[in-house]
């Protein structure tokens, strides 16, 4: 468990390393396509070079920015986003004592619960690290599962917790989505190039290619790894969230109540279904779809557990 | 001349090694140690539920007073267990106020209208979540224990170990039959406790 840890460590540096290459990337890309497409200014004699390091520049900037911004207000964020309210101990006292005791048999400071009203059941961890961390059920959630399977979806959420997972999906999560969020500024822009001057469709194209480059990072190539991301930790999450509370029927008992629910969510969106015990949105069928699934299917994380349940009976 | 160059980078290759080793066995000492006063602060707050609950029985079940005797008499144990810090005496003392607390419970379950009170419902509440509180705290420091022993025993840590005043922890263990949930059944007389 330790070694996974660390490699989960490991994986957050090379990941945030491989974006912030694709950054700089686009960003010398967008200044080359800026070079061959706009005549020099008169009297500056950068050349293609200059204008290169100023993409790239821009760009290291720009992500720079970014980062710094999750890593300081990343968490609050994702939970308005939400709409999670700090649960209140006297009225969720079973919440507390199941996230405290968790907590306890990790040797961790008890992360900050939070409650979202919402019928859809459903849990999600966030946070930088162990020690700022919080943990969010619906109230569908609470109104769904008794204490033993409240405990084993808490026990899931807390290993997300103790394994870093949670500060990984939320570094990706924000390079992602600033990836998709300028990508749309970029279309947009476009638009209103397009009548500016002699040199508008030159700049035009530069738009365009950039807005192209960065819907790839955006909209496909970043979900697919971060899918393929998250689908992996939920599976070591169950694992590890079964070796904490020692019981693999609460969680097993509580995903065939999930697998049974289809109440729709009204709070959770794209972003944050990734973080969820179980994808908000929908369950695929069929190996396209799948590729697109933050979570495996429901029924092969349930046979998983049996199989580890056999295993500590015998 | 190069002799003694060797001799002297072989000490200090040695020296940081046993610096290393040295730092790691703190490192679990205290960490075992953190441990267990986090099973200590459970151990006293469930202590400090029993009376709250033995009060709001017994003003339904006035007559059933050698349940109450057993429970007060083996929290009074318990707690004089817990003044010395060794984990077996603690761990005995604690089964046997478990097994009293499960008769508590099970005579509670006679009185439909204390069961239905809120009071006793959210006492319910605190002293399964104490009692899972010390369960987990419990398992954190047996793994923690495991850790650290490990670590002392296994070479070429065990050189420094003794020389330096670290001894093996002890295990806090619990009769795991005791663990599992106790089936009450009214029909039938008591199952005879386990062990």
């Amino acid at each position: 468990m330790y070694e996974q840890i660390a490699r989960n460590k490991r994986r957050t540096v090379l990941y945030i390393g491989v974006f912030f290459l694709a950054w700089l990337g686009i960003g010398a890309i967008v200044g080359a396509l800026y070079d061959a497409w706009s005549p020099p200014a008169p009297g500056s004699a950068t050349g293609a070079a200059g204008d290169v390091v100023v993409g790239l520049v821009l760009a290291a900037v720009v992500a720079a920015l970014a980062i710094a911004f999750t890593l300081r207000s990343g968490t609050r964020l994702v939970l308005s986003v939400a709409g999670a309210q700090l649960a209140d101990r006297r009225q969720y006292p079973q919440l507390y004592n199941l996230v405290e005791a968790l907590a306890l048999g990790d040797g961790l400071p008890a992360p900050a619960v939070y409650v979202v009203q919402d019928p859809s059941p459903n849990a999600f961890a966030t946070g930088m690290g162990p020690d700022r961390s919080a943990v969010t059920v619906t109230s569908g959630l609470l109104a769904m599962m008794d204490r033993e399977e409240l405990e084993g979806v808490l026990a899931h959420e807390m290993s997300h917790i103790k394994n870093y997972d949670i500060r990984l999906l939320l570094i990706v999560s924000t390079l992602i989505g600033l990836a998709a969020l300028l990508a749309s500024i970029l279309w947009r822009s476009a638009f209103f190039t397009r009548s500016r001057g002699r040199n508008g469709g030159q700049l035009m194209l530069v738009v365009l290619g950039a807005a192209a480059l960065l819907s790839v990072v955006g909209f496909i190539l970043g979900p697919v790894i971060r899918l393929a991301l998250s689908r992996r930790r939920e599976s070591l999450a169950d694992a590890s969230g079964v070796e904490l509370c020692r019981n693999p029927a609460g969680l097993i008992s509580a995903l065939h109540k999930l697998q049974a629910n289809d109440t729709p969510p009204v709070r959770f969106n794209h972003a944050t279904a990734a973080m969820c015990i179980d994808d908000p949105l929908q369950h695929h069928v069929g190996a396209i779809h799948r590729l697109f699934d933050t979570h495996p299917p429901i029924a092969d994380r349930i046979s998983t557990l049996e199989r580890m349940q056999q295993g500590l009976s015998v | 001349m190069s002799a003694v160059v060797s001799i002297i980078i072989i000490l200090l290759i040695v020296g940081m090694g046993a610096g290393f080793a040295f730092n790691g066995l703190v490192r679990r000492r205290n960490r075992t140690k953190e441990a267990w006063s986090q099973i200590d602060v459970e151990l006293k707050r469930r202590h400090d539920l029993i009376p709250n609950l033995v009060q709001t029985v017994k003003g339904y079940a006035a007559h059933e007073s050698a349940t109450f005797e057993a429970v007060t008499s083996s929290r009074a144990s318990a707690i004089s267990a817990g003044a010395t810090n060794d984990p077996a005496a603690m761990a005995s003392a604690e089964n046997t106020l478990n097994r009293s607390l499960r008769s508590l419970f099970a005579v509670a379950e006679n009185y439909p209208v204390l069961r239905a009170q809120e009071g006793f419902l959210a006492l319910q509440e605190q002293l399964t979540a104490s009692e899972d509180k010390v369960e987990y705290a419990r398992r954190y420091y047996n793994t923690s224990v495991r850790d650290y022993n490990t670590a002392m025993q296994s070479f070429p840590r065990t050189l420094i170990a003794g020389p330096l005043g670290f001894h093996a922890c002890e295990f806090f263990q619990t009769d795991e039959a005791d663990r599992a949930t106790p089936v009450v059944d009214f029909a039938a007389p008591a199952a005879p406790a386990a062990k």
